[in-house]
């Protein structure tokens, strides 16, 4: 059985990079199309990989962000991040004995939950349920989980490739 | 910060895990205590909006871009043809314009001689439509006019078609609209065949607005508008809403259900008109204006 793992460590600005790049990805004009939670995405990678650097309090501080920007109440995307990022470091070392379908599979759950926290503090304050649609934004999460793990793999192992010490 | 050198973390973790979980989950509940109840995260919120405003804009501006590149191409192709028309409108419509200024003063006198009280003529602030809210639930908007500007919670946002919804959050040059189709909002309108008045809302699905509260025997049909009646002071009365779309009768002891279609139709990149009410007028916002009137939570089991 093989074990995903980094090849490198990766550097500081890498990972604030990509948590930037997930933030304005967030950002884009969206509408009401249900979109993948790429912050949520992005800082479920890094939880796994890197949990000692990327931990609840960076989780909680992104959420925050969130909120602001979507308008919704301050604290509302801190909570569900905060759970789904310790989920997330809950489940890393057993997680890194999946391949990255199953690895999918076993996040999407997680996903969900975050989700759910989400809708069910507004439901709780507000009254107001949201639509179906707003369910399918977990699915896409999991499934982009594929091709962005694969990629950010790749750029850190490729230095190292032609050395056995990967494909352990 | 050489972490993956270092030798498996059996000691020295710090706080355990499970233990940081709690302390987040703590302070994100309390924050959202706060927010709702006391308004003491205003400035925060302020503040971080400014920062992700420029930021917001700039990835915004990409489909600005190719917008207006397909309007001028538009434009350019039919200007002509629409000088004509617009040319052949301002005719007609400057006989109209006429006629209502005649018909304003005449009014004026009469509510004179009747001692009514004056119609407020209120000022307004032109805005532009940036980009709709992220949280999917609340149907809200985010317009390009703040406080700097005389923007506050309470008034009411109009159209060329009629009312767009209400200011619900400022900041020094955004503004958040709830639409009409928000549930949270609640317009006074009047039915103008019979006269007949209610209160209108979303119901939560983003496209329709349903009729309150409305006598069995009302007679309402598909295709009948409802305007605001002007009877909360807030918006000018006789402003279009929403068009009637289905009418279900109910049975005994029940309302109907009465469904309609918003008359202001929401796009990317449209202009807004903000009516700047009187502060006095506006009555106390229900604690910080994320709570809506208590009514929503029967709305969930339909």
């Amino acid at each position: 059985m093989k074990r995903t793992m980094l090849g490198r460590t990766p550097s500081t600005s890498m990972i604030t990079g990509s948590l930037a790049v997930a933030l304005a990805l967030e950002m884009l004009p969206w509408g009401g199309f249900p979109a993948p939670d790429f912050v949520a995405l992005m800082l479920v990678f890094w939880n796994i990989f890197q949990p000692r650097r990327v931990g609840i309090a960076l989780a909680w501080l992104l959420g925050i962000l969130m909120d602001v920007h979507a308008g919704s109440l301050l604290g509302q995307h801190a909570l569900a991040y905060s759970i789904l990022s310790y989920g997330a470091i809950a489940l890393h070392r057993r997680l890194l004995w999946y391949s990255l379908a199953g690895q999918a599979l076993q996040l999407l759950p997680l996903f969900f939950l975050a989700k759910i926290i989400v809708v069910l503090v507004h439901l709780f304050f507000s009254g107001v349920g949201p639509s179906w649609t707003f369910f399918v934004s977990p699915l896409l999460t999991a499934a982009l989980w594929l091709p962005v793990t694969s990629a950010i793999l790749n750029r850190l192992n490729r230095p190292l490739s032609s050395t056995a010490a990967i494909g352990r | 910060m050489a972490l993956s050198q270092s030798p498996p973390p059996l000691f020295k973790q710090g706080l355990p895990a499970r233990l940081r979980m709690l302390i987040a989950v703590l302070a994100a509940v309390g924050m959202l205590y706060s927010d709702l109840h006391f308004g003491m995260l205003k400035p925060l919120r302020q503040g971080l909006s400014m920062v992700l405003y420029p930021i917001e804009q700039l990835l915004i501006l990409p489909r600005d871009i190719a917008l207006w590149l397909g309007r001028y191409g538009a434009v350019v192709s039919d200007v002509a043809s629409q000088r004509v028309s617009l040319e052949r409108k301002e005719v007609e419509y400057s006989e109209s314009l006429l006629q209502t200024e005649q018909l304003r003063l005449e009014n004026e006198s009469l509510r004179a001689l009747l001692e009514l009280r004056k119609l407020i003529k209120h000022k307004t602030v032109a805005a532009q439509i940036s980009h709709e809210t992220r949280d999917a639930f609340s149907n809200r908007i985010v317009i390009d006019r703040g406080s700097q500007h005389g923007v506050a919670p309470g008034h009411p946002v109009i159209n060329a078609h009629g009312v767009v919804g209400q200011v619900m959050r400022v900041s020094p040059i955004t503004a958040e609209v709830s639409l009409v189709t928000d549930p949270s909002l609640m317009i006074p309108v009047s039915l103008p065949r019979s006269g007949l008045r209610s209160l209108a809302s979303g119901t939560g699905d983003g496209q329709q607005v349903e009729l309150k509260y409305l006598n069995i025997n009302a007679e309402v049909d598909v295709g009948d508008v409802l305007v605001t009646s002007g009877l909360d002071g807030l918006y000018p009365s006789g402003l279009p809403v929403a068009k009637i779309n289905r009418v279900e009768r109910a049975g005994s002891g029940q309302f109907p259900r009465i469904t309609s279609t918003p008359v202001a139709v929401i796009g990317t990149l449209q202009h807004v008109l903000v009516i700047l009410i009187d502060q006095e007028l506006i009555p106390p916002a229900p604690r910080e204006m994320d709570r809506p009137i208590p009514k929503a939570r029967n709305e969930m089991n339909k």
